[in-house]
């Protein structure tokens, strides 16, 4: 069974595309400075962007005012957006450029605060607990081990359900070197975790 | 994603291989998840990658980020608060301006024509009904400005004065002609400071001349 895109905004009816619809209204509302309408796609945004933002920077510390940078842009640029892309893409790609330009700053090592295990829900067992983390310490090391480029496509793809089109208008690059990006991108990940991938789960 | 059909060619395991992350993603067309979903079901290959995929895609959710959302907006409705610029909101330029990037092409292209239009318009009318000039004020800043930017005498010739006549007039009386015949058929002459009481009195001398007056009230009459 294939897993639901996820949209930002919930909306009356189901459907991607009245949930673009309902986006794009509220970066209207954004536009005519409605604060009530920001903090709702803010909130609708912000696991959103917390996950990408992590994803791509691997620096934690970082991601809450990368976060909030990306959505101080929404706020104040709201009516530039023109409908010719999704808000999602619109935004994903402030984030991405957010990211880079921070990344491109910030040079000191990759803090991985992933192989701390302290947030396990309360019912796996302390073996499972045990396994999970390390195999998310091994993933996280495996995703250090690509590119900030590589990972905002593998982001973009597996946890965020955005089309390889899509991923291209947000990083701002062809089609085809979205999917050489995630070529090499799922060779590295292959090698570095070859034979723990299948204990996962 | 939709619109373009995807061919399943010669290399269809790369083909496929290379759109299992967005299948397992759900971005990907109908057509293209078609071609893939047929091919799986004869590929046991392509059915190992797909599963891999699958589990690559349920280890990265496991590990998701949470951020503070209370906190961070918080923190974001301070940096809003304390920008506190001057800004367009709610503004009739940001409604047209949102409103423009919005509508259709063609909409655009029909308006920056109407507008082409009008502003053409405009230009030639500017152009046909511009201030007549023969209302020209006398008193105005060439007048003040004497006979170093403009005019200090106003004369009116005889109706029967010639063309000849009236150049012989303003060459004995050091005079220039600044502008005229206005709508009363008077001229304006320019004469060197300091000589406009005696081009006065040659000008009233002459048999051509009907009238002259000094506009700055010094000459008398």
């Amino acid at each position: 069974m294939l897993p639901t895109p996820r949209n930002a905004v919930p909306t009356g009816d189901a459907g991607p595309l009245s949930a673009e619809r309902a986006e794009a209204r509220l970066v209207g509302c954004v536009a005519l400075g409605e604060l009530p309408a920001f903090e709702q796609l803010y909130r609708a945004y912000h696991p959103r962007l917390t996950r990408f933002l992590d994803r791509v920077t691997r620096r934690p510390g970082l991601v809450g005012e990368l976060l909030n940078d990306t959505m101080l842009v929404v706020w104040n640029r709201a009516e530039t957006y023109n409908g010719h892309c999704k808000v999602s893409t619109w935004i994903f790609a402030i984030a991405y450029r957010k990211a880079m330009k921070a990344l491109g700053r910030w040079d000191e090592p990759v803090q991985d605060e992933s192989s701390d295990d302290s947030a396990q829900p309360e019912e796996t067992g302390p073996e499972q607990r045990l396994a999970q983390s390390q195999l998310r310490a091994l993933l996280a090391h495996a995703l250090d081990g690509l590119s900030a480029e590589q990972r905002a496509v593998v982001a973009l793809t597996y946890f965020h359900g955005i089309g390889y089109r899509e991923i291209g208008e947000i990083v701002g690059c062809p089609v085809d070197t979205v999917k050489t990006r995630m070529f090499h991108a799922r060779q590295r990940l292959k090698t570095l975790l070859a034979g723990r991938l299948e204990d996962w789960l | 994603m939709s619109g373009r059909v995807f061919h399943i060619g010669a290399d269809v395991h790369q083909k496929v291989q290379a759109l299992l992350p967005w299948y397992v993603g759900a971005s990907l067309g109908a057509d293209e998840r078609a071609s893939v979903e047929a091919h799986l079901a004869e590929c046991l290959r392509c059915q190992s990658e797909l599963a891999w995929e699958r589990r690559l895609q349920a280890a990265h959710e496991d590990g998701d980020a949470a951020g503070d959302v209370e906190r961070d907006f918080a923190l974001l409705r301070e940096r809003i608060a304390g920008a506190a610029a001057p800004r367009r909101r709610g503004g009739l330029a940001t409604r047209l301006l949102r409103g423009w990037h919005r509508g259709p092409a063609w909409m655009r292209w029909a308006m920056l024509a109407q507008c082409a239009a009008v502003a053409l318009l405009s230009v030639t009318l500017l152009v046909l009904h511009s201030p007549d000039e023969r209302y020209r004020t006398l008193g105005g800043p060439a007048v003040a400005t004497g006979a170093a930017g403009g005019g200090n005498l106003i004369v009116r010739f005889r109706p029967e004065a010639t063309e000849q006549e009236m150049r012989r007039v303003l060459r004995d009386s050091e005079a220039r002609l600044v502008y005229g015949p206005t709508t009363t058929d008077a001229y304006l002459l320019a004469v060197p400071a300091g000589r406009e009481q005696a081009a006065v009195l040659r000008l009233r001398k002459e048999r051509a001349v009907l009238l002259v007056e000094s506009l700055d009230g010094r000459a008398a009459p």
